[in-house]
Formats: structure tokens, sequence, C-alpha cells
């Protein structure tokens, strides 16, 4: 199933507009756009510090222009076998050097201190998630189990798909049963990988309802260009379905077929 | 066709006439040598190797926990005295040098005691590697402890041969006080080798005896 | 000609007809095939290195351009998932390994003794070694495509998908041991470098008057040898899990994926700045010559140089972010990732100032060299975000990396190394590059670059990861992917310029004199190309810069170039102490040898059997690799190594 018109379809249904649903549907991995706390923050550091790296370029660039194009107007354009005679180096041109550490420090320092407070946001999730979900990283698909907190009766366990409550963090841990991979949703969140022998943990939030397209973001042999994933952010009421749907034997309608 | 380029150049001034040179040592003039200092880098280099492979032992064990250990920690039964020994070859090497001026048969005597206390600490080790209760493929602290020692063995094995090459070229007459290069470079390659030990000796057997 | 003597006053005289032909007979190489593996000339062998490290970029160069094609549209086949991951493995290590540091061992190679005015390396015959052992570890990786088993879990090779589990084949023993085999190489070089900066130089040149390629090389050689080591351990560690069931890297046996990672990276990243540092040392040594005035700030760019590499230590795990290490610790290493940053702008405004306060001339070379300096600030910004942790944490393992690094690579590494050709070429073949070939090949390979690498941030925005053989229509990467590849022919159609210009110039290009760009080192004060011996009269320098000080008011009198010290009893160089560069002691340098090259011979056959189980071979290389130290370095009377009166 074409995953792009799935994902127009189900944030239509959910009423995003039309826009967002294209934007995110012709690009599903983009980055620079945050549908959860953890996402937008990274996307705003981002394009910070975007911002700030294009300024520094523009300004080195041209002043290496500037000095450059002062020899065509005094014709030494182009080397004809002679060169001028030496500049004296009368000029005391340290004051470049001076002028140019002390804002590059001011600016990194910033930097620094932006970066350290996004890390403190993201760090733990707003509250205790509701809902985990332990991912099973395997060449080439995901194994994704179902923990309700305190709920022992209500486990199970999809492949390759993830459903999420909106608005709620759901906390997700991550192993491996052969090589390492790295867990990425670039709408929800950064990065995590899956050590063998190591469990790591991580946290996603949904703000608003869509289908998020993920990919795992570490080598891990042939077929690592095909293992993605998808994480499909209900409405509270649409999840508690989705969950009842999966606890009930197999021969029910595929979950694009319940929406109609 | 080829023509020479134009170029703009002023001639360097002739040398101010009252610089001379005096009389320079020629050749191998022990830490003047250019191998001395080669031998500088190359314990540079070899020390680093070992950094990073006792970095992997604290690595592994911080990482396992105190069960990482096995149940006999090392002993130091066999592995005090064979410290010793491998310190006391250190000396006779030493002993040898100090031979240089004069008596050649301090040098080589010096240098082949060494050699054979060299030869004494690798039996040991062996033995202690042969009442291991665990192999380099049992776990990663197996892996973690042959290798480190095996390495430092392989090491000693090449001090082995060059105690012996120096010994034989010293035999042969080779070196005065002056020209003794390759024999203070050999030591200085021997005494970095106890080093080495020491560090491994206090990572394998003294720090599982601290409380962690 | 045995001569031991304990010591000697070397005369100073003028430079004279006859002293050169006696020179040239002690110096020159042996004739036939016995020179060419016996050589000890630098200059010989910084050209084996140059013209080896080329021809691996090409190799290199062509497995991008199929990776390219496959990757210019979606869901294209052009090879198979297993190919296009060795091509991509590849790649990665023929660029980084067998082009990146070599190609600057080259430059370093030839111009180390002619700028610092001795005649050879502290150790001709090492330095021969290292060239020998490098195509041979080059030959040993490449010999695996033969076989269809290139390496191919990347460059970075993590376990566990490195173990025999997963990967049975011997790809990854193939990368293990031959990396371990270049690692000896480098090892080897990096010495050189070191000693002969610390003993050799002229006499009165102090350190502050060494240039900045001096400087560059020689502190990433110190970083050599402590860095070099983590890696050989690393792949010498997965040999082991490989062949012989220990348990490093395997979690089941108590083994520790993350203890690969922290091994390579310790190696790697220091590696990065080994592969920049000398480039950039070319380019504050070559841009001062097109500007028509020293550099500016050269105290600072040797500090921010030392500063780079040490801090360079410091900053690995900002590729491990995603690992789920503890937050503390991540954020202690990106804010190491950032300040790393500073002495990068240090050099940056060095640069710029110099071309602001100079008098630019735009040859070919200064086209290099400003374009560097730009396309080293869109690398060092992009690594500023990918500094960030949390930015990072999205960025990681995209394309975003991808441009990141090919900003900083090529901008840095290529930009100044083709600067650098344009610059001393003259002085190693006697003829000059096309000037208008040069600025065609500079146009289309500036312009290629950055039309493949540009765009390629945008792409890894767009989520794509790294190391994919292809991607689905829907993720909307198709368009960037094609500019991309568009840029990379326009490039390499540059480099094929660039490679014409060289065939046809070796043939008919215009002569060159011994100073064609008026440049002020003591290179520039020996004929193009150089004889065999360097220097007739050994310099006594007096200032940074000997051939420029009677018309720039600097240094503390006058350096003497055509009067200078003789040293004519066999093959000899003067020894100087380290910091002052006052005369100590009179070296003597070994004529033609082949142990070098037996010795490379069996260790490779050694290594081949390692590879091969075929236990044996391995032992017959292990037994004769020292034999073949021994006779190397059997003490000899002609090296004034034995005492008096004995002929060894």
């Amino acid at each position: 199933m074409d995953l792009r018109r799935a994902v127009a379809a189900v944030a239509l249904l959910d009423g995003a507009s039309a826009a967002d649903a294209v934007e995110r549907a012709s690009h599903p991995m983009y980055t620079l756009q945050g549908e959860g706390m953890r996402g937008a923050v990274m996307a705003k550091l981002i394009w910070g510090f975007s911002a700030v790296s294009i300024s520094v370029v523009v300004i080195i660039g041209m002043l290496v222009l500037i000095g450059s194009w002062r020899s065509l107007r005094t014709g030494v354009a182009s080397f004809e076998g002679t060169l001028p005679p030496l500049s004296r180096g009368e000029r005391d041109a340290m004051p470049w050097i001076y002028a140019g550490l002390i804002v590059t420090t001011i600016t990194l320092a910033v930097l620094a201190v932006w970066t350290i407070s996004s890390m403190v946001s993201i760090g733990r999730p707003p509250k205790e998630p509701p809902l985990t979900i332990e991912i099973t990283g395997n060449q080439w698909w995901w194994r994704v189990r179902y923990e309700p907190q305190g709920d022992q009766s209500r486990i199970f366990v999809t492949a390759n798909e993830i459903h999420i409550p909106v608005g709620e963090p759901v906390r997700v841990r991550l192993i491996s049963n052969d090589v390492i991979h790295s867990f990425w949703v670039p709408a929800l969140t950064g990065k995590t990988d899956l050590i063998p022998g190591r469990i790591n943990e991580t946290w996603i939030e949904a703000d608003k309802p869509g289908v998020y397209r993920g990919q795992c973001a570490e080598y891990c042999g042939q077929q690592h260009a095909h293992m993605a994933l998808s994480v499909f952010a209900d409405p509270p009421d649409r999840f508690q379905a989705w969950w009842d749907g999966q606890l009930r034997p197999a021969g029910g309608r595929s979950y694009l077929q319940s929406l109609r | 066709m080829a023509e020479t380029v134009a170029i703009t150049q002023m001639q360097p001034r002739a040398l101010n006439e009252r610089v001379i040179i005096e009389r320079l040592a020629v050749g191998s003039i022990d830490r003047k040598a250019s191998g001395w200092w080669g031998m500088m880098t190359l314990i540079a280099t070899e020390a680093s190797l070992f950094v990073y492979l006792l970095f992997s032992y604290y690595y592994l064990a911080l990482e396992n926990g105190r069960n990482w250990l096995p149940p006999d920690l090392p002993s130091f039964r066999l592995s005090g005295p064979n410290t010793v020994l491998l310190l006391l070859s250190s000396v006779a090497v030493r002993f040898g040098e100090n031979g240089l001026p004069g008596s050649r048969v301090q040098l080589v005597g010096g240098l082949l005691t060494g050699f054979a206390m060299d030869v004494g600490f690798l039996v040991v080790q062996y033995v202690e590697w042969m009442n291991k209760a665990f192999g380099p493929s049992s776990n990663s602290y197996g892996s973690t402890y042959f290798i480190v020692t095996g390495l430092h063995m392989a090491h000693v094995a090449a001090g082995l041969i060059i105690l012996a090459v120096l010994a034989l070229w010293s035999a042969l007459g080779y070196f005065d006080e002056t020209r003794s290069a390759p024999v203070n470079i050999g030591a200085i390659y021997w005494h970095f080798v106890d080093v080495v030990w020491l560090a491994i000796f206090f990572t394998f057997y003294v720090t599982p005896r601290l409380d962690w | 000609m045995s001569v031991t003597t304990y010591e000697e006053q070397p005369k100073v005289e003028r430079r004279s007809d006859r002293l050169a032909e006696r020179l040239q007979r002690i110096w020159e190489t042996k004739p036939g095939l016995y020179g060419w593996i016996s050589t000890v000339d630098h200059k010989q062998i910084g050209i084996r290195y140059i013209v080896t490290a080329f021809a691996f970029l090409v190799v290199g160069g062509v497995e991008a351009l199929i990776m390219r094609v496959q990757l210019a549209q979606p869901e294209t086949r052009l090879v198979t998932p297993e190919v296009y991951d060795q091509l991509f493995t590849m790649h990665g290590i023929t660029m980084i390994f067998l082009y990146g540091l070599p190609i600057l061992s080259g430059f370093s190679n030839y111009l180390f003794p002619l700028v610092l005015g001795s005649r050879d390396m502290a150790f001709p015959r090492l330095n021969a070694f290292s060239y020998w052992v490098y195509l041979a570890s080059g030959l040993f990786l490449y010999s695996s495509f033969l076989t269809g088993s290139a390496p191919n879990n990347g460059w970075f090779n993590y376990p566990p998908y490195s173990l025999p589990e997963f990967n049975p084949g011997p790809n990854m023993d193939f990368y293990a041991l031959g990396m371990i085999l270049l690692g000896i190489s480098t090892t080897a070089g990096a010495a050189n470098f070191v000693i002969t900066v610390a003993r050799t130089r002229a006499v009165g040149m102090s350190l502050n008057r060494i240039p900045i390629l001096v400087w560059g090389t020689t502190t990433i050689s110190v970083g050599n040898l402590l860095a070099v080591p983590a890696v050989s351990l690393a792949f010498f560690l997965l040999w082991l899990d490989r062949q012989f069931g220990t348990h490093f890297y395997d979690a089941s046996g108590g083994g520790r994926p993350l203890l690969w990672q922290h091994l390579f990276w310790m190696f790697a990243h220091p590696w990065v700045y080994v592969i920049v540092l000398p480039a950039m040392g070319m380019v504050s040594d070559g841009l001062p010559i097109f500007c028509r005035r020293p550099l500016v700030g050269y105290t600072l760019v040797v500090l921010a140089t030392i500063t780079t590499m040490v801090l360079g230590f410091g900053v690995w795990v900002h590729h491990m972010f995603a690992t789920g290490l503890p937050y503390m610790l991540l954020s202690v290493f990106s804010g190491s990732s950032l300040i790393i940053t500073v002495p990068s702008a240090v050099a940056v405004f060095a640069w710029v100032a110099t071309i602001l306060a100079g008098t630019p001339v735009i040859t070919t070379a200064f086209l290099f060299f400003a374009a560097f300096v730009v396309m080293f600030v869109v690398g060092g910004v992009s690594g500023v975000m990918t500094a960030s942790m949390p930015a990072d944490l999205q960025l990681h393992d995209t394309y975003f990396v991808v441009a990141h690094l090919h900003y900083v690579l090529i901008g840095i590494n290529v930009f100044g190394v083709l600067g650098a050709l344009y610059m001393w070429f003259p002085k190693m073949s006697g003829r000059m590059l096309d000037e208008k070939l040069g600025r065609w090949s500079f146009w289309l390979i500036f312009i290629g670059f950055n039309v493949a690498f540009l765009p390629m941030h945008w792409t890894g925005l767009l989520g794509m990861p790294r190391r994919v053989y292809t991607y689905p229509i829907e993720a909307g990467w198709g368009t960037v992917n094609l500019i991309t590849t568009i840029g990379t022919f326009v490039l390499a159609v540059g480099f094929l310029m660039l490679f014409v210009n060289v065939f046809v110039s070796l043939q008919r290009g215009r002569i060159a004199g011994p100073n064609p760009w008026d440049g002020p080192t003591l290179e520039w004060a020996t004929s193009s190309p150089p004889p065999p011996y360097n220097f007739a009269v050994l310099p006594v320098v007096a200032s940074r810069h000997p051939l420029w000080e009677n018309r720039l008011r600097e240094g503390t009198g006058e350096s003497s170039l055509d009067r200078g010290i003789v040293l004519d009893n066999g093959k000899e160089i003067i020894a100087t102490t380290a910091i002052d560069a006052e005369p100590d002691l009179i070296l003597k340098m070994p004529d033609d040898d082949p142990s070098p090259f037996l010795v490379t011979v069996f260790m490779t056959l050694g290594f081949a059997g390692l590879l091969l189980h075929w236990w044996w071979l391995a032992a017959a290389g292990g037994l004769l690799t020292p034999v073949g130290l021994i006779a190397w370095l059997w003490p000899s009377a002609e090296l004034a190594q034995t005492a008096e009166g004995v002929h060894g």
C-alpha cells in the first residue's frame, strides 16, 4: 500500500491542513518540522544553528572575495610569469585574528548554552509514560511489543508498525536480536541505537494525529536500506479500539479498512 | 617551446665571514644517536598500545561488574617472584651497560644474564597460563587476560632477540665507550618492557583485590 | 670506504662545481632495478607516495561514481546490495587511509629535508620501508576484490556485524590484517617525521623559523604515534574474535560491541585531524607566496595546529551520541566538540587576514587556496551543527554528515593538495603546469564539488540515512540525489583535466627555474628539480623567510645560502639541537639498501599467511622478518656505528 497515500489519507481524516499533509507526505522523513515536543526542540536547534552557519559562511566568503577582487583592479589578476614585489607587510593585520577569535568564542558559547538547555528539556518525558513499547531490532525488521503500565493481560506484538496515543509520552525500550540498529522517526525524535547486550531507552510523544515514517539509521547489513517503520499516532478512542482489535484473534479487517 | 620563466629574485647576501663550526662528534654517540630518539618514539607508541589494552580491561570490568572476575583471583604465588625476576633482569642489563668502558666480559655477561632471566620469566608465565581454569575463548575475562599478558610476552620475546643480538655484537667487539648506541637503545627498550609489566601486574593482580 | 673517526670539523665554504660533482657521485641512486628497489632518496620516495596516493584517489573516485549512478534515482539496481556495500566500504577505506594521509606524507617526505636545509630524513631506510609497507597494505586490501570479498561493513566496521556469525567470509579479515599492516607504515613514517624535525634542521633554524607545513606534519605524527595503536588493537582483537573465538566484542561472551566503538573512534577522530592539518600547513606556507607577504599570525597558527591535535583526542564520543551513553558524558563531549572549533577559527582568520593585508596574485594555486578557506568554513560550521548533541541525534548517520565530511576532507585536504601541487610541481619536475588548463580544472572541480555536496546538506535534512544502496520513491529524495550525481561527474571531469595537465606539462611544460614563484623558504634555493644531495653547502639560516629577508625587516642577521657547511666525507648531514638548532653532531647516512623492501616482502607474506590460515607461511614471515631487521640494523663502520678500527 503506497505510504504516501496512506499518510495523506490519515492526515486528512484527522482534520490536518491539506498543505501540512502534502508537505509531510512528499518528504516523510523531513527533520526540520517536529510533530512532538522532542522533534520540535531538535528542529528549532537545527534551524538556529543553520542560520548562524550560513551567516558565517557568507561573511568569510565575502572577505575572501573582497581580498581577491582587489588584485583584479590593481592589474595583477592573471599570472603572466612575473610576480609583483613583496608588500612590505607594514599593515598590522593581527586585529583580524583577535576579532575573529572573540566573535567565534562568544557565538560558540551561546550555541553551547542552547545545546545544554535543549538536552535538559528533552532528556526526560514530561510525566511518567502510561505506555511502554519494547522494540527488538532484527535483520531487517522491527518487532514491537506493547506493555501498558500495570496490565499484563493486554500485552501483544506487531511488526514494523507502531501505534501510539496522541498527546501521551510513550517510553520506548530498545534491544537488538543480532547486530546494531538505530531507531529513528525524524518527526518525533532523534536516533537511539539498538545494541546487543544493552538495553537503551528513549521516549516519543506526538502532538497531532498522523502517520510518521521512520527508518533504521545504523548500517545493519544488506537490506538496511529497506528497514523502515511507521508510527501511527491515534486519538485516544481510536487507539483503544485498535488495541482491542489487536487482542482479538486474527481475521479482522486491516487498519485503514476499519476507518471507513 | 621551452623558455625560462622570468622571475624577480634577489641574490641572498654572502655569509658573514666570521662563522665557523667547531669540532663535532660523528655518528652514533649513545643518547645523541638518531636511533635513541627512534626508540623513544617506539616506546611512546607501544606504551599507547598498552594503555588501550588496559583501557579495554577496565571498560569490560566496569561494564560487567564484579562477577566478571574469575572465582579464583589471579594469585601472587607465581606472579610475584616472576615480577622480581623481570626487574632483576633489568638490573643485569644495566650492570652490563656499565661494563662498556673497558670490560667486554661485564657487558656480554650482563646481557646474557638478562637474557637468561628473560627466558625464566617466560617459562614461569607459561606455567601460570597452563594452570588457569579458563582459556582465551571461555569468556571476555579469559580473552583479556591471555591477550594482554600474551602481548606482553611477545614484547619480552622481542627483547630476548634484542639481548641475544646485542650480546653477539658485544662479543665481536663492536662497541666501546663512545660508540655504544645499540646497547643503550636495547637497554632502554628492556626497561620499558619492565614498566609495562608493572602496569599489567597492577591491573590484573592487584586491582581485583581492591574494593570496587 | 670505512671511516670511523670520532670527531670532525666541517669546513665552511662557498659552493663550487667540483664539490657539486663529488656530492652527486656520493648521493645519487644506483641505476637499474637494484636502485629502484633500494633507493633511500627522500625525493623519489616522496614522489612515489604522491603518485600512489593519486592512483588510489582515482580508484576511490570510480567507486563513488558507481554509487552515485545507483543513487541518482530511487529503486535503481545497477549493482547488487552486496556489491554496493563493498563499494561504499572500500570508497571510505581508500580515501581515508590509502589517499588521505599518504598524499600528505608524500609532500612532507619530499619537502622536509629541502625546507629544513638538510639532505635527507633522519632515517632514510625507514622512509623507504614506510612507503613499501603502504603499497603492500593497499594491494593487500584491494586483492580482496579478486575474490569478490572486499570489506563490506563500512570503514567504521561495527561489530556484531563484523563477527563471523554475520560475516563469515574473509572480507573482515582482509580489512583487519590490512589495517594492522598499514598501521606499521604510518607509525614508521610518523617516527621519521618527528625525529627529522627534532634533529636534522639547518643550523640557525630555531623552532620559530620552521614552515607551518613542518609544524602540521610533526604535530600529526606525534598524534599518530599515540592514536594508531588504538585501531591496530581494535582490529587485532576483532581478528582474534573471528579466528579463535575470543569474546572482546560479542555480548554473549561478556564482550561489548561498544568496546570496538571506543577503541576505533579514539583513533579515528584524531585521524581526521591527521589528514587535514598538514594540508592546512601547506596552505599556510603557500598562500603567503601568492599574497606577497608573510603569513599573518605565525605563532597563533602554530599554537592552533597543536591545540587542534591535542583537543582532537578529547572528542571521540561525539560519534557515539546515539548509543545510549550517560547524558552527563555526552554533554561533556558535546562541549569539547564545540570548543575544538576555536583553534580552527584562528587559522581561518589568519588566512583571511593574509589575503586582505597582502597583494593577491590570481594563479591556479591561489584559486585552490582561496577556495580552500571557504570550503573549510562550510565544513567547519556543519561540524558545529553535529557537535550539538540534540541536533546530532537528527543529523547523525544521514547525508548531512556525508556533506560535512566531504567539505572537510575534499575542501581541506584535496583543495589544499591541489594548490600545493600547482605550487611545488615546478620544483619536483622542473616544468610549470599549464595555467590555462589549471584554471579550467579549478573551476570544474570547484563547481562540480559544490553542486554535488552543497545540496547534500539538504538531503540529510530531508532524512536520507547513510549507507543505503537505494531508497523508495515516496521518500522524496530523488531530485536532490540526481543533482548530486551530476555534480560528481563534473568533479570527475575536472580531475581528468588536472591529470591531463600533469601529463602534458611533464612533456612540454615551460622550464622552471629554481624559484618561479619567488618563494621565501629554502626549497626555492635549489635547482628544479633539486640534485640528489639537495644543497652543495648546507645553509645557515637567520630568519623565517631566508629568501625574502633582504626585502622584509625580520630576523636577527643574514642567512647564508651561497656559503655554507661542507660535508662530503661520504653521505653526511648535520644534526642540530632541538630548540635553537645549534650544531650538535655529524650524522652518517646510509647508502641504497634493499633491506626495507625485503623486510616488507617478508612481513606481507606473513600477513598473507594469517589471512589464508596457512600457518606455515605466517611462521615463515614471522621468522624472516626479524632476520631481515637484524641484517638491516647490523652495526656498520660506514655509518659510524662501531668502535674505531672495527670493519662491520
